[in-house]
């Protein structure tokens, strides 16, 4: 609990940021005066400190050092991969974060299907069709649903046809085993404020193979490919957020949501509603239900919820205030706006209790019923 | 930091600023308490999170005479000046496509020029002056009925000094030109009011100005109204002119290092040229050839830029390993070449290869700038003992009727 | 910029810094470099009947690489036939500071120095 007394399940916003990591910030920021470009001794030692971080985040990843460019945060990582090359052609999947899809002016779209994994077949079919300089950007893990793409397999396609692929895999750090070698793919966009590190900070992985050039221009920094004096508090923080990253207490949120998810399919059969739980028979994230509630819109199910106590989410957080009236990506998966407009997203993480998920199904629980009861009392009327 | 002080004392305030504790302290409650996406409008973390961000906006809006409507945060400095160039060029550039510049601006504004060059944009880079100020009858001249932007730099950030601003952007006012201005170095050091001074885009920087790094600022004026088209697209935060999550930590701590700048610059500003006076006095009274670059009166009070004849600057860094100077930017003193900007202020570059950059701040104490001193003025003259161009010109040769082989 | 701690040392304590009367027939001078450039070396040796090299001054402008490349040759040089000098490296003195690849040239501008002082002698004893 917090000063909201209000319990927070919005943890693919953001996380609330790890005390360790707060604490390791606010150390370095008080620390010294720290341009990591000055020659004298401040300098080098900040230029040391931003080396073994990223020598951290490397070996993290499974990636040379050199690959690693830091930015300001997933955006501009997504931005740069798009923009810093002038790709022929460009092609996402029809459930791209809006970083991605509003990058680009005219990309070639690919569905996915009704779990929300790509279309190989396709993708297959859009490759044939095109030569040049070939941009693949697929969301690795979908900040929405979960869903986890088959990344190794896509890659593959990509590069027989010629293609260069790019993975956002900000919600994918730190939630599922992550190695950038494994992937096969050829750039990934990391983010570390969606497990408890510091906002304010990215990383765009980019093999020496990718002609990439720099999206913001200046000192030089980043081996020319990002200007910027370095925020090394941020950096710095990232080097303690990975030492928090633990698959065994994701696989027991894990649980708890699966657990949660049956009790709310039990509850909506017991009344005769069909559940839809979007990604369930795929691959998904472990600290995520995005489930519909048909009737319901998404607007009221969250403001009901928030009044319970209770911060979830309807889609995509980065809609800066104007309420979306559907989610791309949902509409995506289930191909239907009034279930896309009647979903909510609960997503986890390291503060999550046990008891929270309970508490919220209740909560949940409550609200379906009065809803039930509402259009029971409309019918009779 | 006081205990890395007695070992190193910190006289580089032009490359980065210690963050101040007040700062530092004003992001806790956001670390501790506050979290939530300041995106995410519809639970109550968010909320919070958004009111820690505004209150911050109002705070860097209030130190230059603006409204926080007209703030736009980024990730700093370099992403603003980007932003600001591009971002007009994108939206206003198939009418009016020429920008100009002057020689001495930062890198990232030179090097964002460049690129817009290469894309087919026409770029003007004025000279200056010899102490380093714009001569605004050639910034007139170079104006055309295709000018879209003026860029130059408030305060520069190797030379300290002081462009006119006022006059700078009344000429732009008069002639439909927007102005813009890199104000990284200027904010919090002289007072601004981007009304008065007719301003239209200016970047500002959090971490020059004890707050934190990782964000700062452009000001993008809403009447008559400016246009900038996104640079890094997304969610549309920003009023859609910057797009990715914002750190309301970042945010909250830039604010507060605009409140306090701005409550005690008066003081600051006297306490920062007591300082200044007396290192320069120590320096010209013990050393003879000594030169200072850039004007002396149009500067802050916490910047020097001084060339020591016959003395190569990395060495005598090296002979002051105690201090934090720089010789140079610090964006480029990695590389060997002497200052461009030195270069463009007719500094020669013999004298060029000589210079130290001494920047006083917040926490600069009367005894740092006393050890400060004396150390350069000790490291000076047995440097000079040990160099063949000091010996000849005591022997009276002139050292540019020397051919010199280079290499 | 990290130095090595035989920089540091001939940085700190120059060997041999000064100069002969370059009038004097026993003596070769190398100036090297330019003022442009920031690095100037000024090598000079003095050279006894038998042809040995007997002593060996420099001064120098320039960071602390190329102060100390030019300390360190002074040292190498004394005692050294003219021969043996003509046959120094520059990757010697690489080795011996630990030199980083950005102050290579300074060892570079040693060893032109060491030849231009040879050539100045010889000159003047031809």
């Amino acid at each position: 609990m917090n000063k909201f007394d209000c319990i927070y399940l919005d943890y693919n916003a953001t996380a609330p940021i790890l005390p360790a990591v707060a604490d390791c910030m606010a150390e370095a920021m008080k620390r010294h005066p720290s341009n990591a470009s000055s020659m004298h001794r401040y300098g080098q030692q900040a230029k040391k400190l931003m080396t073994h971080s990223r020598q951290i985040l490397a070996s993290h990843i499974d990636c040379p050092p050199e690959y690693i460019i830091f930015t300001s945060g997933g955006t501009e990582a997504n931005n740069m991969a798009l923009k810093g090359y002038d790709w022929d052609h460009v092609i996402l999947s029809s459930i791209e974060h809006d970083s991605i899809f509003k990058s680009h002016l005219n990309p070639t779209l690919i569905p996915v299907d009704s779990q929300g994994l790509v279309n190989m077949e396709e993708l297959k079919k859009e490759l044939e069709k095109i030569q040049g300089k070939i941009l693949v950007s697929i969301i690795y893990a979908n900040n929405e649903t979960g869903v986890i793409q088959s990344i190794q397999k896509i890659a593959d396609i990509v590069h027989h046809y010629g293609g260069l692929l790019h993975i956002d895999a900000a919600q994918a750090l730190g939630k599922i085993p992550f190695s950038f070698k494994e992937t096969r793919a050829d750039m990934a966009t990391l983010c570390f404020h969606k497990i408890g590190g510091p906002i304010g900070v990215g990383a765009l992985v980019v093999k020496e193979s990718v002609p990439l050039s720099a999206l913001l221009n200046g000192g030089g920094q980043e081996r020319n490919r990002r200007s910027g004096t370095e925020n090394i508090p941020a950096i710095l923080g990232i080097e303690e957020t990975l030492k928090s990253i633990c698959f065994d207490e994701m696989n027991k949120r894990q649980k708890w949501h699966l657990e949660m998810e049956t009790a709310m399919e039990k509850l909506l059969k017991a009344h005769g509603d069909t559940p839809y739980i979007f990604s369930k028979q795929a691959n998904r994230l472990p600290n995520i239900t995005t489930i519909a509630l048909s009737g319901l819109e998404n607007v009221t199910q969250v403001i009901n919820l928030d009044l319970a106590g209770f911060a979830v989410s309807m889609g995509s957080a980065c809609s800066s205030g104007r309420v979306k009236k559907i989610s791309r990506p949902l509409q995506g998966i289930c191909q239907n706006d009034v279930l896309a407009q009647s979903s909510i997203r609960i997503s986890t993480g390291w503060d999550t209790k046990e008891t929270d998920l309970r508490d919220f199904f209740n909560a949940w629980k409550k609200l379906y019923l009065l809803s039930k009861k509402k259009v029971k009392d409309d019918t009779a009327a | 930091m006081t205990q890395l002080h007695k070992k190193l004392i910190y006289l580089d305030y032009q490359s980065t600023t210690p963050c101040d504790p007040r700062v530092v302290e004003a992001m806790m409650p956001c670390f501790a308490d506050i979290y939530g996406n300041p995106h995410s409008r519809n639970h109550g973390f968010g909320w919070d999170a958004e009111e820690a961000v505004e209150k911050g906006r109002q705070q860097v809006a209030d130190i230059i005479g603006a409204s926080s409507k007209e703030i736009i945060f980024t990730s700093g400095a370099t992403e603003a000046n980007n932003l600001a160039l591009k971002g007009t060029l994108d939206f206003y550039g198939d009418k009016k496509n020429h920008i100009i510049t002057c020689t001495t601006e930062h890198k990232c504004v030179l090097d964002t020029c460049r690129i817009l060059e290469q894309k087919g944009f026409k770029i003007t880079y004025l000279p200056v002056q010899k102490n380093g100020l714009v001569d605004l009858n050639k910034l007139e001249e170079a104006m055309t009925d295709k000018t879209l932007l003026v860029s130059i730099m408030a305060v520069h950030n190797e030379i300290g000094v002081i462009q006119p601003l006022k006059e700078i952007g009344a000429l732009c006012r008069k002639k439909g030109v927007f102005f813009h201005t890199d104000a990284a170095q200027a904010v919090g050091k002289i007072p601004l009011d981007v009304n008065e001074m007719n301003i239209d885009l200016m970047s500002i920087s959090g971490h020059k100005l004890y707050g934190p790094k990782g964000i700062g600022a452009l000001y993008v004026r809403r009447k008559p109204r400016v246009r900038v088209l996104a640079q890094i697209n997304g969610g549309g935060q920003e009023r859609g002119m910057r797009s990715g999550t914002l750190s309301p930590a970042l945010c909250a701590g830039f604010g507060k290092a605009c409140e306090i700048a701005q409550n005690e610059m008066a003081e600051e500003n006297k306490k920062l040229m007591d300082l200044r006076i007396r290192f320069y006095d120590k320096i010209m009274k013990s050393l003879p050839q000594v030169y200072l670059n850039g004007d002396l009166d149009q500067r802050i009070a916490g910047n020097l830029n001084l060339s020591f004849a016959h003395v190569e600057g990395e060495g005598l860094m090296m002979g002051i390993k105690d201090l934090a100077v720089s010789s140079g930017s610090a964006c480029t003193s990695a590389s060997l070449e002497p200052s461009y900007v030195l270069k463009a202020l007719g500094v020669g570059e013999d004298l060029a290869h000589t210079s130290l950059r001494i920047g006083i701040g917040r926490f600069t104490t009367k005894e740092e700038i006393d050890y400060a001193a004396d150390n350069i003025i000790k490291a000076v003259n047995k440097l000079r003992e040990m160099s063949p161009l000091w010996e000849m010109a005591q022997a009276g040769i002139d050292i540019n009727s020397i051919e010199w082989a280079g290499h | 910029m990290a130095y090595s701690n035989k920089v540091i040392d001939h940085y700190e304590n120059p060997r041999n810094v000064g100069a002969f009367d370059d009038k004097e027939k026993n003596v070769g001078t190398g100036l090297v470099g330019a003022p442009a450039c920031g690095d100037v070396m000024r090598l000079q040796i003095k050279v006894s009947e038998d042809g040995r090299i007997e002593d060996a001054k420099f001064k120098t402008f320039g960071c602390g690489s190329a102060i100390a490349s030019s300390s360190l040759t002074t040292e190498m040089l004394k005692g050294m036939t003219l021969d043996e000098a003509q046959q120094i490296k520059n990757t010697s003195i690489v080795e011996e500071l630990a030199l980083p690849p950005v102050k290579i040239h300074c060892s570079v501008l040693a060893e032109d120095a060491i030849k231009a002082a040879i050539k100045d002698y010889k000159g003047k004893n031809g």
